[in-house]
């Protein structure tokens, strides 16, 4: 049969293409009324995931991409190399040498008001870092001001346009560590959040998701750097950074057991989401500095294709 | 044929070049946007599989320490041996020579010797001693003496000599030690690359850096020879093969001079980061620079550039010259991971066409608004395409000559990769993951038969005609390795090995067939067996 969007008459393609939809509409009606008289609802249903339908489930695993995913041969397994590698890289101080994370948070310049709200949010994920204004300052003199305070990150958030809000994240890891600028997106305010509960001062716990690479190692370390390395499980907060497909979705929750098996979440804080444009090596120097990653359209060869 | 990079641990990891196979699939459809295509079934499992094939073909050398970060590679000849030297971040430059490994676990390998080329002075600030001690750059001198260049720009000429113990002198290659005082000349503050006029004139070099303009410094000149800064002094190079005398003079024999102010009245800033010679003489050299510049500078017409042609907009980190034979285009890497081909000529033929094209508005070539003022043509043309896929700052670029005659083009960086295009067509011809980040590389082109990593099981081949001697020092090591059981360095002092040195690997192996007879008769002393690992140990730094 001919596809009907070669049919060159309007009225007729429409009515031929209405007629394929009703049926196939009519098809899966019959299929879903054929499955319940087989007995068995959908996993999560009342009735529960029945026999049929698991099979069912089992076998028809839909593709996706992030299960379709192209093979990353930057990905990192069981490897002593990388394991060294690893723990000798700039922020072994954390690491190894337990340096506890002290983090200044500043903006660009001019901030809106809201820019300067959500900085101190911001700030109030990571519980040693506090909010610094700005002014006219270089970010390179910034560097070495928090450098000679004995400050371990530095953290500015970018904003273009007043109205637009933030848009952009500098990490940069002091002294000499790497610098990492993420596009920001996606920024919810605590208020802004339906149901959201008020942080508590408790050191929170961390969640790195799904950093598989070695470039997402050394970003899932950057992270994890910036937080006091033993939490307040008392506090029963936790702060979530979880990877997938390059965005990385940051969250702040508290949780609550109900019984062993039952977990009740409440969201806090804010909300916001990530994603790497470049890695530099050494502090903030875009211009002379070596840039470990840096994102391109280029890169973008397959949809299937990430990097973190 | 192998590629050599220095990663930041302090490690090199041999790559085989020759091998066809390699962890990137090429597109089965050279036309077709690998996006659109559907992935095929086992598309993925034979992608892993062919990555981890190409990863068991690397072979690492070295243990990783981060404070011997390789900075910088060399490949030379020392007393007649290929070996590569290999500049380190604390001030150590090792020559190895990988055509001899690391046969047995005590036995001698590919280091031939580690040199401290710098030891900080008394009385230094933990900062200046860093900058003391890192090496910029690092190269060989003549056969025997091996130059380093620190980041206070002192150059420090080092004589490598054989090791004084080596019973048969005609067919024993020792390791070499550091003969005599090692002669330091001062070259002046921030210089980045320090390059000899290779193969003829290793004593002419040409130096260049940040706010250091490049110049020629011949170490054979007298004084009288040394051109002055104010005037057009031009240099004719040198035409016959020469020598280097074994003093370290600092006489420059030729300074280049920077363009004129640009448009708006300024001067431009120089830095330079790569210098090549273009030709044997050393009257023709290119650099790159950080401002995304690539100039031209031929030492018989004038001090000025010849050409400047911009690149990117991002600094250039590398230069090199390709192919290897015939000199006519330049490949040049910057700090976000492009490699652009340079085509000199391409840029002539183009400007020949404009100025053919000049002064007639009705030409097509004329169309755009830019040629009808009056402006400078896009250096563009100069650029004749590029080699794509590095995600990191690309440290090095090396043109290389397959043994089937392609050429190829050698990237390493800072993404971990070792990636390799065909030079003519530009694609991608294989690609290692190498898992540090890599500083430098060199080509090696004598095989590598069993690496430093191989299991114990593999060790077949061996040194003939190993001595007494050789089994007292291993002995005398291996006792103080079992003395100190925390102390991880191995010393090689003098470790005399017997082998050939010109003769290549795989010619000893087929003449010695009673190697299993020869290690039966050699008495050994019965020495308690410590595990020591198989990766070959960095020696402590000498003075």
């Amino acid at each position: 049969m001919k596809n009907p969007s070669e049919i060159r008459n309007k009225h007729k393609r429409e009515e031929i293409y209405q007629k394929l939809k009703a049926e196939k509409s009519r098809k899966q009606i019959e299929e879903r009324k054929r499955r319940k008289k087989a007995g068995g609802g959908e996993p999560g249903t009342a009735r529960g995931p029945h026999r049929f339908s698991s099979e069912r489930l089992k076998n028809n695993v839909p593709k996706t991409i992030d299960n379709t995913k192209e093979y990353q041969e930057a990905i990192v397994e069981d490897d002593e190399e990388v394991f060294a590698d690893e723990d000798s890289d700039e922020f072994a101080s954390f690491f190894t040498g337990g340096q506890p994370p002290k983090i200044c948070v500043t903006t660009s310049m001019r901030p809106s008001a809201d820019l300067h709200i959500f900085a101190k949010e911001f700030a109030s994920l990571f519980p040693t870092a506090e909010v610094r204004k700005r002014g006219t300052f270089d970010i390179k003199d910034i560097v070495k001001f928090c450098t000679n305070r004995e400050f371990t990150d530095l953290v500015i958030i970018h904003e273009d346009k007043k109205q637009d809000g933030p848009n952009a994240v500098i990490f940069i890891h002091l002294p000499d560590g790497p610098t990492a600028y993420f596009k920001l997106s996606n920024v919810r305010l605590s208020k802004e959040i339906q149901g959201h509960g008020r942080a508590t001062p408790h050191l929170p716990e961390v969640i790195l998701n799904n950093f598989n690479t070695r470039l997402g190692h050394t970003i899932g370390r950057f992270f994890a750097s910036m937080f006091p390395p033993v939490p307040e499980f008392m506090g029963r907060q936790v702060v979530t950074f979880h990877n997938q497909r390059d965005f990385i979705f940051v969250r702040r929750h508290r949780y609550m057991f109900e019984n062993k098996e039952k977990v009740e979440l409440q969201e806090l804080g804010p909300q916001f989401t990530l994603k790497l444009k470049w890695l530099q090596r050494g502090t903030f120097d875009t211009r002379f500095g070596d840039y470990e990653f840096s994102f391109s359209q280029k890169m973008e060869t397959s949809r299937r294709k990430f990097f973190l | 044929m192998y590629i050599l990079a220095g990663t930041e641990g302090g490690q090199i990891k041999a790559v085989p070049l020759s091998a066809p196979r390699s962890s990137s699939s090429a597109p089965a459809v050279p036309g077709a946007p690998s996006a659109l295509r559907p992935m095929e079934p086992g598309a993925r499992a034979a992608a892993e599989a062919a990555a981890k094939a190409a990863a068991a073909q690397c072979t690492t050398f070295g243990t990783l320490d981060k404070n011997a970060a390789v900075v910088a590679m060399a490949s030379v000849t020392i007393r007649g041996r290929e070996a590569v030297l290999v500049a380190r971040a604390n001030g150590v430059v090792d020559v190895w020579d990988h055509a001899r490994v690391n046969e047995e676990e005590e036995g001698p390998g590919p280091l031939l010797a580690s040199v401290a080329a710098f030891v900080p002075p008394e009385g230094m600030s933990i900062v200046e001693k860093r900058e003391w001690v890192k090496v910029v750059d690092v190269d060989a001198l003549d056969d025997t003496t091996i130059m380093a260049v620190n980041s206070r720009g002192t150059l420090a000429a080092i004589t490598l000599d054989p090791a004084p113990n080596t019973p048969r002198s005609t067919t024993t290659t020792a390791i070499l030690q550091v003969a005599g005082s090692v002669q330091t000349v001062d070259l002046g503050k921030d210089i980045h690359r320090v390059r000899p006029c290779a193969p003829h004139h290793r004593h002419l070099l040409a130096v260049g850096g940040n706010e250091r303009d490049l110049h020629l410094v011949d170490l054979n000149a007298p004084k009288s020879q040394e051109a002055d800064k104010k005037e057009e002094h031009l240099y004719t190079g040198l035409a016959k093969p020469s020598v280097w005398t074994g003093e370290l003079r600092h006489t420059v024999v030729w300074r280049a001079r920077n363009v004129p102010f640009d448009s708006v009245g300024l001067r431009v800033p120089v830095w330079i980061t790569d210098v090549r010679f273009l030709n044997a003489t050393g009257t023709q050299m290119a650099t790159c620079t950080a401002y995304h510049e690539v100039k031209f500078y031929d030492t018989t017409k004038q001090r000025r550039p010849t050409a400047v042609i911009h690149v990117g907009d991002q600094p250039l980190r590398s230069l090199t010259v390709l192919p290897p034979t015939s000199h006519s285009d330049l490949l040049v890497s910057d700090s976000k991971g492009a490699v652009y081909r340079i085509s000199p000529t391409q840029a002539a033929a183009h400007a020949r066409k404009a100025a053919r094209a000049a002064g007639d508005p009705d030409h097509p070539r004329n169309k755009s608004i830019a040629r009808r003022s009056g402006k400078p043509i896009a250096a563009g043309s100069a650029v004749a395409g590029a080699y794509k896929g590095a995600q990191g700052a690309v440290r090095q670029v090396l043109p290389a000559t397959m043994p089937d005659g392609a050429d190829v083009v050698c990237a390493v960086g800072l993404d971990r990769f070792v990636r390799v295009w065909d030079a003519k067509s530009h694609a991608v011809r294989a690609r290692w993951f190498v898992k540090q980040r890599l500083e430098a590389a060199v080509v090696w082109r004598t095989p590598i038969e069993s690496g430093g990593a191989q299991p114990e099981g593999q060790a077949e081949q061996e040194d003939e005609e190993v001595g007494d001697e050789v089994w007292d020092e291993l002995d005398a090591l291996e006792r103080r390795q079992l003395g100190d059981e925390d102390d991880e360095e191995d010393t090689f002092e003098e470790l005399a090995v017997s082998g050939e040195p010109t003769k290549k690997r795989k010619d000893r192996r087929t003449e010695g067939d009673d190697d299993e007879d020869d290690n039966v008769d050699v008495p050994r002393a019965p020495v308690k067996k410590k595990a020591v690992p198989k990766k070959l140990k960095k020696p402590a730094a000498r003075k």
